[in-house]
């Protein structure tokens, strides 16, 4: 049986710090994609990643059990992603290598894999032209499958909102798509 | 789950991002984490600060609040009474008028204008029209013709950014930082050919510069000169054995079969070893001690774990043992006290290595394998 998210965060708040890993373990996945959606690099993606996990770890004291662990998490992981979204140009010139790379890593990839891929890719393309906020909606709730309340916790909406909000991106998808003649 | 309403084509769209791919995380991500929290101690400051900040469970009792609000309220009408109240004066809101850079009379003062407003958010056209401005006020200055080709990347207008480096390093020919950033530009614009000569001119003046080495490795790679990468990573990961960067060149130079550089997993943490060196005893002994330095720094500051040494010599026992001895005999001479914690094994098989996905990836005739060994009760079972 595995251990609740709580009962992961208490041992952590008693000292063990090893159940960490395990909450990382548990979430990497969703929070690298998170980081990767808005850096688009690999190497950013991992350093943002840890950056989260430690925030996380430093204010895990603030977390209230009445909440859940997972809208908590990543609505601090979302706020982060803005926040280095909106520092970015800041950086250096050394962005130019790590796109580079990413460039790099796709002429790599399996020219097999590429046409079942194609069809992923529409999808990848239309949801870039959703809001940021809607983008992650579908996202979490599609393919990571989290529940309506966790998104309403996450982006501060009511239940019925979340649902209006991820209807009208799905419509949005499916105009998008048909421009690329989906369906 | 939460259901909601779907027709075919939208069940089908949702199916579709269902199967959508996701980007693999990096394996050593978790212990990257780790490590970072291991190694954070947290301040004195931060603790006071989490503790007043953190939610506090009090009892209230009204008759509290109430005689806080009354002697509020009784102060506020003292001080009333008490002090003259001052005449007001209705002030003119300052008016807001950005200095242009047509304004500005020395380069230096368009200069620190321009990267100033290059640090903020949405200024850079405005940062771009200084930096130009500093540069056309002194155009012999590299510094401002650097600074101009930022703005210009900043704007996004590589080719003039390009000219602007190119400038730069007509009159400092030997600036690394023109030169990184001139190579960041052809590579972002896959001129790989260009980009490699530039950043091969900046590992002549600085052979340890370790974007422009990172960076050649790619350059390589893509164009499938694997002799080439390999020194490549080697040379990078002989500097840098730390960060993102540095693990990716080492699972690159593994799955050519090159193992001169390990990573060895001991405690929460990765640590790169350049295993070519731990192995050649015709070193001198600091240099091979060097590489052990982390991890006996490691094992000195966590008491609770040892240290297992595996050395393999393929159809020599004698000589196996022999160096499983040495190593411990480096350790020990290290200056921390840890060597009993040492625990040394030998084998006369050579080593078979397996990636991550436990695919055989290769085989070494003579190899030392580092592992750290954690008390039971910290490989705490998960799950039943």
């Amino acid at each position: 049986m595995k251990n609740s998210d709580d009962t992961l965060v208490k041992n952590v708040l008693r000292g063990d710090t090893d159940s960490f890993a395990l909450i990382v373990d548990r979430y990497k996945v969703q929070i690298y994609n998170l980081m990767y959606r808005y850096s688009n690099t690999s190497e950013d993606a991992a350093d943002m990643t840890q950056d989260v996990f430690c925030r996380v770890f430093e204010r895990l004291s603030h977390y209230q059990h009445r909440e859940r662990f997972f809208p908590w998490l990543y609505t601090l992981a979302l706020n982060y992603a803005k926040d280095w979204a909106k520092k970015k140009h800041y950086h250096t010139r050394q962005l130019a290598q790590f796109s580079a790379e990413e460039r790099i890593n796709e002429t790599a990839s399996v020219h097999s894999a590429l046409e079942s891929d194609q069809e992923s890719d529409r999808i990848v393309a239309a949801l870039q032209t959703l809001t940021d906020d809607r983008r992650e909606m579908v996202l979490l709730r599609y393919r990571h499958e989290r529940s309506i309340k966790e998104l309403a916790e996450i982006f501060d909406l009511s239940e019925s909102a979340v649902k209006m909000r991820l209807h009208r991106a799905l419509g949005d998808l499916r105009s998008q798509l048909k421009k690329t003649d989906y369906g | 789950m939460d259901n909601e309403p779907q027709n075919s084509t939208e069940a089908e769209l949702i199916k579709d991002l269902k199967s959508l791919p996701l980007n693999d995380v990096p394996h050593d991500l978790t212990d990257q984490v780790m490590a970072r929290i291991s190694s954070s101690r947290t301040p004195l400051l931060r603790s006071i600060w989490n503790y007043i900040s953190r939610t506090q469970s009090i009892s209230f009792r009204p008759i509290y609040a109430f005689s806080v609000i009354l002697l509020v309220c009784g102060a506020f009408y003292i001080g009333r009474f008490s002090q003259p109240v001052p005449p007001q004066v209705a002030t003119v809101p300052p008016v807001y008028s950005p200095v242009q850079p047509a304004l500005m009379e020395t380069p230096e003062s368009a200069y620190m204008v321009g990267r100033g407003l290059l640090q903020a958010d949405g200024s850079h056209e405005q940062a771009l029209a200084f930096l130009k401005r500093a540069s056309m006020l002194d155009p012999d200055n590299p510094e401002f013709a650097y600074w101009e080709g930022v703005g210009y990347w900043a704007n996004g207008d590589q080719e003039q950014e390009r000219q602007s480096y190119l400038r730069g390093i007509e009159l400092n020919p030997k600036s690394i930082p023109l030169l990184i950033n001139l190579g960041h530009n052809y590579l972002s614009n896959k001129r790989y050919q260009n980009a490699l000569h530039t950043y091969q001119k900046v590992l002549a003046i600085a052979p340890e510069e370790s974007v422009a080495r990172y960076n050649t490795g790619l350059i390589y790679r893509v164009q499938g000169m694997i002799d080439e990468e390999i020194y490549s990573w080697q040379m990078f990961l002989q500097n840098n054995r730390t960060g993102t960067r540095a693990f990716r060149a080492l699972q690159r130079l593994n799955a050519y079969n090159d193992f001169t550089f390990r990573a060895y997993t001991i405690g929460f943490r990765k640590i790169i070893v350049n295993h070519q060196t731990l192995l050649d005893d015709s070193l001198p002994e600091q240099i091979r001690l060097n590489e052990l330095e982390t991890i006996a720094s490691m094992l000195k500051d966590h008491t609770y774990f040892g240290l297992e040494v595996v050395v393999f010599v393929e159809n020599d026992l004698e000589a196996a043992k022999k160096r499983a001895i040495e190593i411990k005999h480096l350790i020990k001479n290290s200056g921390k006290d840890i060597s009993d914690r040492v625990k040394l094994s030998w084998f006369d098989v050579p080593e078979f290595i397996q990636s991550q996905n436990g695919k055989m990836e290769g085989s070494l005739s003579e190899s030392v394998l580092l592992f750290s060994q954690l008390p039971v009760n910290l490989n705490k079972e998960t799950s039943i």
